[in-house]
């Protein structure tokens, strides 16, 4: 039970920000690498903030905004500009990655590079649950992850907006043509990964305290997350997210404390070599089974 | 006598040729100022070894990465892991075994590319981003290990081996790591320069832009990246062994960042050209040295000026430098330079033809005219499940005929041209090609059972020139082009091979009216000019059976007259063509059977005449 | 006529070859001639000599780690190492000559490390001070070129003495800083009286594994065992683990009461958070990262009280000299001093007094100089090096201190 509900409170955070990854790739085909920095935007503007003794309340809105912000920059300044180049269609990889590296030395010159303190939140309040123990700002973390998904798709499902990302993911020069503004779609669809980000970000602080480095090891944990689930869609990254945040507390509990280091990365590598395009399209797969199908694949769509 | 002659011909052109002779005299300069510089670094300062030998070592990355990036068009984050797994190799097999360092060299060079073909083939699977996220992975995994095992020293490493200094004879040479170091980067550049001056390089790029053509080429399109990445992946250890030389191996040096970094070099200095990755690794690999102000600006100006470099450079350095060249060009007036001067088109100098090589030659068919030369039975298809394409057509295409294949839009034309040119396998039926039985073989496999085909959006290679992309169509042709890339100007059969397949290609195109558009980029020519080109790279390989997807579309009616002439010829000399077209004019003009599909299928097929009479035709092409 | 009988091409490619040739050539001979094990590395350059007295400067090189979770004890190092050379050159330098200070981040890296170390010694360097993040590379490179490493050379420890505590030490390094040998000793000397149960967590470094090996070794020497003994991967840069809760549960279940969290401050703050949660009762010792500046202190707040572990003895109870470098130190830096800047100043004033004494800065001359100091009376103790002893610190010089919340001190432990 411990390992179940330690690993779902970390699952959420990776879930977090897998989902952003899933939302930025779903309506632009991109990988926004910088994803992890946003997380560690809004822990440090929150940090800061409320260090600067003003209420948490105000710090949490604050690093909430900065990383929704920070997002959609990312879109306008390091993604559109290199999106219509035919000759070198990965070029968001290297910029993403460049914004990532800004993002990371411009907070460790803003705040130094060691850790501050974050509000403590829920965090010091245990609650015993079924022979295990958690913090309450673990339970929060599941509680919001949860929420956080069923809201996303209601949203996507039932309104205009939601519906007018999906028809540009699915065909951006068709949306284009019958009047959606692609560009405002996607900056939104930018800092709405921001803000999962972001959200995720002020559910860890109380653990992590605020360091500028720490994007990058969430970065790297929810992209793994969202391997394991499936670039398609961000209700898979979330399960993604949450699947590996139980099993690598599985991993530290039964095999060694550094078995979270190279079990994520097993469990990544089987997924990829049984179903390439994550577990939750494999589930499609399995109702569907068609003989050299041409399966939708991102490679195959226009980029 | 007069094969001969022409022969003695071109060999005394060659001797006196200009600017083959330029070139070399150019390469051997080059070589001397190289060895030279590495005289100077190697009895200069530490410090300069150091910087000059992570340069070099980077460089080599750089290059090998551009092999597989630039010329395939396989992104690879996976070249760190690679490069960790040369280096590491390299350290452990030296400090646990007591290998010599020269012992190991192949171990490690061998093993790393084992590693590529082994992690290339099973990416390779579903390609594009998710070759880059497998590598990428790949990357992370290596330098897991590395940080975790105990074997491996753990985040701080362990020490490198001892490079063996020159013996008391020789040590005015100075460091020996140097000498070594360079060398193996010089071998790397040639590796480059061979293969980007063989038969396979249009072929690499054919598979980068317009992979279905290189495939209906002949070119077994998933080996010959699988082997490019291998072979990648082998100078990568290259790389990792070098490396190791120069002190303490420890994975911070092998993690993404330095994927990315090397990905970086590649593109600021210019993707896919020679030069380029060396520039570029040289600048990104030193910038720590002179950006030292403070750590943490230096850091955020290197993540700027990736941003930089991908937004508004991405030519890279020397794309800037072509550009202003072309830009000086007419006001400098320099002669000889040519276009794509910083883009190497293919190698094979571009001399006029010799008149006696051939073009388009047919190599008649075995069974003679009266063995039907594609066979379809009972074929059904669909793309997914619950909508068929293709249902249950059967079709006998009679060899020295021109088959027409009609129908409305979305009737499954081109889905039944994709099943007989292999792209797609059938789930029920069989079809056969000059009696061999082509069901489930790839579209490799057409060319030899003696078909080629054209696609209905031209995917033609557009920075290479028409004769060049004309060439790849006579790969089935010429043996062991992949393998005797990496050597290529080291053996004359192939150079003369090389000669000989851009005399044919330059014959082919001017056997289709487009002799004089021979040397201009796909980039620049019109549209017809094109879709022939695209004909006379089908045509070249000597098949005996065209398939073409829509030949005329966009033609001017000279165009579609002088097609027609093509064809026609085409079919006088033995061929047998089978083609889809929207103009039903020219299609009754020209076919002598016509075959009419509509919702997957047959609605009518037989002669010409006859079909244009059907009743159902004319329903099906009313009734919509 | 054959194809390659083409005088122009052969001869072209003939003069292409033949340096190539004469390279390769000289290549073979060399490894057929030095076999395996060759010689001393690549140059035949050493470099580091001194220049011919009179007027030259006196060049001495850092190698610190400025960035990254340890970053401010790599900032601290250059501030230290700044005003012993600040100091020295008002002072009339070292036998008359100015000093120059040249240093570089090394972020962590080994193998960036090495290359700053060749750097440095190409540039002449006498000695060089550093690094605390990456003091086995540091030692290796000091090797290969023998040229000193001095000052806070990592942790000491495993650092010096790859063999463990009673063999020989490496013979250019001479360190200055926080022995996690030491360390070690002291916490195990207090947990064996006073602690029913050790666990220890540990990074897997030499620092980690330097201050684990102490304790395993003297708890072995009374007879006893570690309850709970675990290597956890810090991520260098951010210090931040997946979570430990799945430890703390593991420790729980020996029984066991006292916990070395000998990891990151900030780790260890998160440690205590987590084990609070849990409703474990532990008490908590550190390393020498723990009480050397505020960053424990800070982020665990009121639930550090109570943590035990060691500081220097002369920290404890400063004297004129101290007091009045920290003094200087927070005027001119902003921030606190740290036993960190402490030792690196101490190590450029004994370079000092090693050169004097050799009268040259010849690293032969220098490195035997080191080895025959006792008796210097610094900063951070009175200190001295043996030909078998390379660490300033043990267990002897060492207080152990506790945290009260309260007044925000380290405290002795009576």
């Amino acid at each position: 039970m411990q390992i179940l509900l330690s690993g779902l409170a970390t699952g959420a955070i990776y879930g977090l920000v897998a989902m952003g990854f899933a939302v930025a790739f779903y309506v632009t085909s991109v990988i926004n690498f910088a994803q992890g920095q946003l997380l560690m935007a809004a822990i440090m503007v929150a940090a800061a903030v409320s260090q600067a003794g003003l209420p948490t309340g105000l710090g949490i809105v604050a690093g909430l905004a900065a990383a929704a912000v920070l997002g959609g920059l990312v879109y306008l300044l390091a993604v559109r500009p290199v999106l219509s180049f035919s000759r070198f269609s990965f070029a968001w990889l290297v910029s993403t990655l460049g914004v990532a590296t800004i993002l990371e030395a411009g907070a460790a010159l803003i705040w130094g590079p060691t850790s501050r303190g974050f509000p403590v939140m829920l965090n010091d309040q245990p609650v015993r649950i079924l022979g295990a123990v958690v913090s309450w700002q673990q339970i929060l973390a599941i509680i919001v992850g949860a929420a956080v998904l069923a809201a996303f798709e209601l949203y996507r499902r039932r309104t205009l907006f939601g519906k007018l990302g999906m028809a540009i993911a699915a065909d951006p020069e068709m949306a284009s043509a019958i009047g959606a503004n692609t560009r405002n779609v996607a900056i939104a669809a930018f800092a709405l990964a921001g803000l999962l980000a972001g959200i995720g970000g002020i559910l860890v602080g109380p653990i992590t305290y605020a360091n500028p480095y720490l994007g990058e090891t969430y970065g790297i944990n929810g992209f793994v997350a969202l391997m394991i689930g499936g670039v398609q869609r961000p209700a898979g990254a979330m399960a993604g997210g949450l699947v590996l945040g139980v099993l690598s507390q599985l991993a530290n509990t039964e095999i060694n404390s550094q078995a979270s280091d190279w079990f994520p990365f097993l469990i990544v590598v089987v997924v990829l070599l049984v179903t390439p395009t994550g577990l939750l399209d494999a589930a499609r797969w399995l109702r569907w089974p068609s003989r050299r199908a041409a399966a939708p694949s991102p490679a195959a769509r226009p980029s | 006598m007069t094969a001969l002659a022409s022969r003695v011909r071109r060999d005394r052109r060659d001797r006196l040729g200009g600017p083959a002779r330029g070139r070399q005299a150019a390469a051997v300069v080059i070589a001397v100022c190289y060895l030279l510089f590495t005289q100077l670094i190697a009895t200069g300062s530490l410090y300069s070894q150091s910087l000059v030998l992570t340069a070099a070592c980077f460089a080599i990355l750089a290059i090998s990465l551009d092999m597989v990036a630039g010329m395939t068009g396989l992104y690879s984050l996976g070249h760190a892991g690679l490069f960790a797994c040369g280096a590491y190799a390299t350290t452990l097999l030296n400090s646990h075994l007591g290998l010599g360092v020269f012992t190991v060299a192949p171990i490690a060079v061998a093993g790393t590319g084992l590693v590529g073909l082994v992690l290339g083939s099973l990416s390779l699977r579903v390609s594009g981003l998710y070759f880059a996220i497998t590598t990428f992975i790949f990357t992370l995994v290596v330098g897991v290990l590395a940080s975790d095992l105990s074997i491996t020293g753990g985040l701080q490493g362990i020490e490198g081996p001892l490079f063996p200094a020159f013996p008391a004879g020789l040590s005015g040479l100075g460091s020996s790591v140097t000498w070594c170091v360079m060398l193996a980067l010089l071998v790397t550049i040639f590796l480059a320069v061979a293969i980007r001056g063989s038969a396979l390089y249009p072929v690499l790029l054919a598979i980068r832009d317009a992979e279905p053509f290189a495939a209906a080429a002949g070119v077994r399109t998933a080996a010959v990246k699988i082997g490019m990445f291998g072979l990648s992946a082998a100078l990568a250890g290259l790389a990792g062994w070098c490396f190791s030389f120069l002190g303490i191996v420890s994975p911070g040096q092998f993690s993404w960042n330095v994927s990315v970094n090397i990905l970086v070099m590649v593109i600021l200095g210019g993707i896919n050209t020679t030069v380029g990755p060396i520039i570029g690794a040289a600048f990104v690999s030193m910038f720590p040295a002179y950006v030292n102000f403070s750590a943490l600006w230096q850091e955020l100006l290197f993540g700027a000026l990736f941003v930089l470099v991908i937004v508004f450079f991405p030519e890279g350095l020397t794309g800037l430098v072509v550009r202003l060249a072309r830009w000086l060009r007419p006001r400098l007036r320099l002669a000889g330079a040519t276009t794509a001067s910083a883009v190497p088109a293919a190698a094979p100098p571009e001399a006029a033809a010799a008149p006696a090589a051939d073009g388009i030659a047919l190599r008649a068919p075995a069974g003679g005219r009266k063995q039907p030369a594609v066979e379809c039975h009972n074929l059904t298809f669909g793309y997914t499940r619950g909508a068929v394409a293709v249902d249950n057509v059967s079709l006998v295409v009679r060899g020295g005929t021109i088959h027409g294949l009609i129908g409305p839009n979305g009737s499954g034309k081109s889905t039944l041209v994709s099943l007989i040119a292999g792209q797609r396998q059938p789930a029920a039926g069989s079809i056969r090609i000059n009696g061999t039985d082509a069901t489930s073989s790839g579209p490799w496999t057409r060319p030899r059972h003696g078909l080629a085909r054209t696609f209905q959006t031209a995917v033609l290679v557009k920075e290479l020139t028409a004769r060049a992309n004309v060439a790849i169509g006579l790969y089935s042709q010429v043996p062991r082009i992949a393998l005797r890339a990496p050597v290529w100007p080291l053996l004359p059969a192939a150079r003369r091979q090389g000669r000989d397949m851009a005399a044919r290609a330059g014959n082919a195109l001017a056997q289709v009216g487009m002799g004089s558009w021979a040397g201009t980029r796909v980039a620049e020519v019109p549209h017809g000019v094109e879709q022939l080109t695209q004909l006379a790279a089908a045509a070249v390989s000597g098949s005996g059976v065209l398939v073409l997807d829509e030949p005329l579309a966009g033609l001017s009616p000279g165009e579609v007259e002088h097609v027609a002439g093509i064809l026609r010829d085409f079919r006088a000399a033995g061929g047998t063509v089978i083609i889809i077209e929207h103009q039903v004019q020219f299609v009754f003009g020209i076919c002598d059977e016509v075959t009419v599909l509509s919702a997957g299928s047959v609605v009518a097929s037989g002669p010409a005449a006859e079909v244009r009479q059907d009743a159902r035709v004319r329903e099906v092409y009313l009734g919509q | 006529m054959p194809e390659n009988a083409m005088p122009g091409n052969r001869t072209a490619r003939r003069r292409a070859i033949l340096p190539v040739a004469a390279a390769v050539a000289a290549l073979t001979l060399a490894a057929c001639s030095s076999g395996a094990s060759g010689g001393s590395g690549a140059s035949g350059g050493s470099g580091a000599s001194g220049g011919s007295g009179g007027g030259s400067p006196i060049l001495i090189g850092e190698v610190a780690g400025t960035t990254g979770a340890y970053g401010t004890t790599g900032q601290a190092m250059v501030n230290g190492a700044k005003m012993a050379v600040a100091y020295l050159n008002a002072h009339g330098g070292i036998m008359g000559r100015k000093v120059q200070l040249q240093y570089y981040n090394d972020s962590a890296s080994a193998t960036l490390a090495a290359q700053e170390f060749d750097r440095l010694v190409s540039a002449g360097a006498v000695a060089i001070t550093g690094s605390g993040d990456t003091g086995p590379a540091i030692a290796a490179e000091a090797d290969r070129r023998q040229v000193p490493a001095i000052g806070v050379v990592d942790d000491g420890g495993l650092t010096v003495y790859p063999n463990g505590p009673d063999s020989a030490p490496l013979p250019w390094v001479f360190d200055l800083g926080l022995n996690t040998f030491a360390w070690g000793a002291k916490i195990a000397s207090y947990a064996l009286a006073h602690c029913n149960g050790l666990a220890v967590l540990h990074d897997p470094t030499t620092y980690g594994e330097g201050g684990e090996q102490a304790i395993k070794s003297a708890y072995a020497a009374a007879g006893k065992k570690l309850a709970f003994d675990d290597a956890i991967t810090e991520n260098w840069s951010s210090g931040a683990t997946v979570g430990l809760t799945s430890e703390i549960n593991q420790i729980k279940a020996t029984g066991a009461k006292c916990v070395d969290v000998w990891l990151t401050p900030q780790d260890q703050a998160a440690f205590v958070q987590a084990a609070h949660n849990q409703g474990a009762d532990f008490t908590i010792f550190g390393n020498d990262e723990t009480d050397s500046d505020a960053t424990y202190s800070g982020l665990a707040k009121n639930l550090a009280n109570g943590t035990i572990s060691a500081l220097l003895t002369s920290e404890v109870a400063p004297d004129a000299a101290l007091k009045a470098f920290r003094a200087q130190y927070k005027a001119q830096f902003g921030t606190p001093s740290t036993p960190f800047a402490e030792a690196t100043y101490d190590s450029i004033m004994m370079l000092r007094q090693a050169i004097e004494s050799a009268k040259s800065t010849d690293p032969k001359a220098v490195q035997n100089a080191f080895n025959h100091i006792s008796g210097f009376a610094g900063l951070t103790g009175t200190l001295g090096f043996t030909p078998s002893k390379h660490t300033t610190i043990n267990a002897d010089q060492l207080t152990l201190v506790k945290y009260d919340a309260a007044t925000q001190q380290w405290v002795p432990v009576s």
